[in-house]
């Protein structure tokens, strides 16, 4: 073994990570030479001192100010879900109330279009809405929407 | 390392309040030191500290509550510390941290502290990366395969680092002048 390597042992050492028999070696290496004694007990000394400086005291306010700090955040998190559940509950209430007639009350996969609109007023009629459906009928004209006469002459038929 | 048990670290995934503060209690000593070691100050370790905690709490989503927690803490400490490096410009290897001479005189009663910081003033004069590692080792105590996974690369290299970082360290705490002086305290 020559020098250099024995330093590599050295340093390996005193981190912890000299194996089975490099202990041996690196110690026939160390009886032997005096350069490699003193450079191991400057490597054991920087060792030691990186050891001794672990933070063995932390600032004594830290935990509390994370912990105040996370509460913010934990309030914002929990705030956020107690006003999103009943807002989302409700959303899908209030869809579900306006769909209920196209998915619950008939099968429409094979039903022409006049056939659906028939079946919703029916639906709105059973529901108590029929009010709004006349609106609907005496609101509704298709040149609102650019429907050509003809078009909508058809369409009427 | 003896790190939490894996049903606190479930708890803190789902949010749980006490799971946090048993986190914190458990790792403010070894993210603490890590902060010292890797940026070189109490004031900047302490804001790495909150910010490790704080951020770990607010990506706690991102963590496998079936894998063991303390890889997953510690790739985050370790990505914020190499953040704050970065946005510091941190050259590797710059001496930017003042050097405190011990008056010959006061050899006798240099005080704890004052170790600590001229350990601290060695570490900043290493690159970053063998800064890490020496942190991970020393005040994390990981072995070397869970500085491999925290840090994403192999144990051999983990180990190269260990060794070059000591090395580097050594030369730095103890240049011309200091060791003997030192080996007096």
């Amino acid at each position: 073994m020559n020098c250099k390597n024995a330093e590599e042992l050295i340093a390996d050492r005193e981190l912890g990570l000299l194996e089975g028999g490099q202990v041996n070696e690196l110690e026939q290496h160390l009886s032997e030479c005096a350069d490699c004694r003193k450079l191991a007990d400057e490597y054991a000394f920087a060792a030691e001192a990186l050891k001794e400086s672990r933070a063995d005291t932390v600032p004594p306010a830290l935990a509390d100010e994370v912990l105040a700090k996370a509460g913010k955040i934990h309030g914002k998190q929990s705030k956020i879900f107690r006003l999103a559940v009943p807002a989302v509950a409700a959303a899908a209430v209030l869809l579900a109330v306006v769909l209920s007639p196209v998915f619950f009350s008939k099968d429409s996969s094979d039903m022409t279009t006049l056939q659906v609109l028939e079946a919703y007023a029916e639906d709105f009629e059973a529901i108590g809405m029929e009010d709004g459906i006349g609106d609907y009928d005496t609101g509704f004209r298709y040149e609102d929407f650019g429907v050509s006469d003809t078009l909508t002459t058809y369409i009427n038929q | 390392m003896k790190g939490i048990d894996q049903d606190s670290a479930k708890k803190f995934h789902d949010g749980d309040f006490e799971a946090l503060r048993n986190v914190i209690e458990r790792y403010q000593g070894s993210v603490f030191g890590i902060g010292l070691k890797l940026l070189g100050s109490v004031d900047d370790a302490k804001d790495f500290s909150q910010d490790v905690f704080l951020h770990a709490y607010e990506k706690r989503d991102r963590y496998d509550p079936e894998r063991p927690f303390e890889p997953w803490f510690f790739k985050l400490a370790m990505n914020l510390g190499r953040q704050k490096l970065r946005n510091r410009r941190e050259i590797p290897g710059s001496d930017n941290m003042p050097v405190e001479v011990i008056e010959e005189t006061a050899c006798k009663g240099v005080l704890e502290g004052e170790r600590k910081e001229r350990v601290r003033h060695a570490l900043t004069t290493l690159k970053p990366i063998y800064r890490e590692c020496l942190a991970l080792r020393f005040e994390a105590d990981l072995k070397l395969h869970e500085i491999a996974e925290v840090l994403g690369i192999s144990p051999e290299t983990v180990k190269t680092r260990l060794r070059r970082g000591l090395m580097a360290f050594k030369e730095s705490y103890t240049k011309a002048g200091d060791y003997s002086e030192l080996q007096k305290c």
